[in-house]
């Protein structure tokens, strides 16, 4: 692995650094990355190491560039929007270090495809923004033994570390073992997160990412980097490896694979088959124009969604107050109530119906299907 | 009936919990599902399987961070 003279040029800010030199920047130019998610955290992490000179760099990602990545998603750009975000990284860190080598996977990692994506790569790093594709990511990581730099992020809090059971630390199943219900904890899209937190929590990633081509420093295994934007504050935990770990313990029960999506309880919706407590924003449409039919339509986001984006004449009632107000509503009413995506409508039926409330539906998609399917002018957040 | 409340310092502050009692019993108790936070209890890191046996009493010191997924 030999640099030439334009690499040398290039990369001058490192060679002098007596903890990179020459030959810690052959390393770096030796090591390949594979970032999964090319994304929020994935924006930052694969353009620094495309800038450092990670050699090959290969990116998973399925996803198509929205308008609602491009506050934080920076290898994109409003030029990108609607193009395969894989390729639009591609472009991007190609315009950044054409010396860096990028293998673009356009696909959704699986329990089927993940091994084979990740054998060739030296280093991991998890940019991904759900629980079944985490799980899953760790899994595989721990079964190839690679190490997998971690990173997550929501609203204004942000969290990384570096698993790696094989070199003494712990996996992500030693933190967490289990995820939560589903829709107990908001992803990015339902709860908001800021611009620049992924790129302090990227950046991190990233430094681990170098740190463990260089074979220098104090690597973040057994750690866990906590960082809180409004505070502007980090603090550490430490970590151990759990015995009973279901992977990387004494006794591992998990030897391949398994559905992920099952594990997290991620039930899969049966296609064509209507959920009995859901509406269509289209019956929607039907209840506001005729108020004869008698049907109220409840809008059960916070009031600052609502000051975003709402449908004419639907009042609000916050999900949040709804413990405390559901009195002002008639048990013997019928109500449709909505949200952004039908996740929290479909909360307070439930709640609404424990009061006793018989005639209560969930409108599916929320105000977003609205947008899409009734009212365009009603904008999409 | 057993004494008044403790407290725990949890994250900085203090958190009212009838002790001692585990660490399993005084997550839950805070409402926190015990199989998706990371302790960390008189600075020492603790496995989520010895969440049931750890016994947490009062002016115990613990960090605890919740799981999120976004990327």
């Amino acid at each position: 692995m030999e640099l030439n003279n334009e690499e040398i040029r290039r990369y001058s800010r490192h060679l002098i650094l007596p903890e990179v030199g020459l030959a810690g920047q052959k390393k770096i130019k030796g090591t390949s990355v594979l970032c999964i998610g090319a994304g929020g955290l994935g924006s930052p992490i694969a353009m620094y190491l495309a800038a450092a000179g990670i050699g090959k760099l290969g990116i998973v990602d399925f996803d198509t560039v929205d308008y609602s990545n491009l506050q934080r998603q920076i290898l994109h750009t409003d030029a990108d929007v609607g193009r395969s975000k894989a390729e639009s990284a591609k472009e991007t860190i190609h315009g950044i270090n054409p010396n860096c080598e990028v293998v673009i996977h356009n696909t959704r990692i699986s329990s089927e495809n993940a091994l084979d994506l990740i054998r060739p790569y030296d280093i991991v790093v998890d940019g991904t923004d759900n629980f079944p594709t985490r799980y899953l990511t760790n899994d595989a990581c721990v079964l190839l033994k690679k190490p997998n730099v971690y990173g997550s992020i929501f609203r204004f809090e942000g969290q990384a570390s570096v698993f790696a059971p094989h070199l003494g630390g712990p996996c992500y199943r030693c933190l967490y073992p289990e995820p939560p219900p589903p829709g107990m904890v908001p992803s990015c899209a339902e709860g908001g997160v800021l611009g620049v937190l992924p790129g302090i929590i990227g950046c991190i990633q990233a430094t681990e990412i170098l740190k463990l081509a260089l074979g220098k420093g104090t690597s973040l295994v057994g750690r866990l980097v906590l960082f809180n934007a409004l505070d502007l504050k980090f603090r550490e935990l430490k970590l151990r490896r759990d015995p009973q770990c279901p992977i990387c313990g004494e006794h591992p029960t998990i030897k391949e694979l398994i559905d992920y999506e099952t594990f997290c309880g991620i039930v899969p919706e049966p296609e064509n088959v209507g959920n009995p407590d859901e509406v269509t924003v289209q019956d929607m449409k039907k209840a506001l124009d005729n108020p004869a039919l008698g049907i109220k339509v409840v809008d059960v986001r916070e009031p600052d969604e609502y000051e975003i984006a709402k449908v004419a004449g639907v009042p609000l009632l916050p999900l949040s107050e709804l413990q405390s107000r559901f009195t002002e509503l008639d048990p013997n009413t019928q109500y449709y109530l909505h949200c952004k995506a039908g996740v929290r409508s479909m909360k307070a039926l439930g709640f609404l119906r424990q009061q006793g409330f018989k005639y209560v539906k969930s409108v599916k998609g929320g105000i977003t299907a609205w947008s899409d399917e009734i009212d365009r002018n009603v904008p999409r957040y | 009936m057993t004494d008044s409340m403790d407290s725990v310092i949890a994250n900085g502050k203090s958190v009212a919990a009838e002790l001692p009692c585990s660490l399993e019993t005084f997550l839950v108790a805070q409402n926190l599902f015990p199989r998706s936070v990371v302790v960390e209890h008189n600075g020492e890191a603790v496995a989520p399987s010895e969440f049931p046996q750890r016994q947490v009493c009062s002016g115990d010191r613990l960090e605890i961070v919740k799981i999120v997924a976004g990327g």
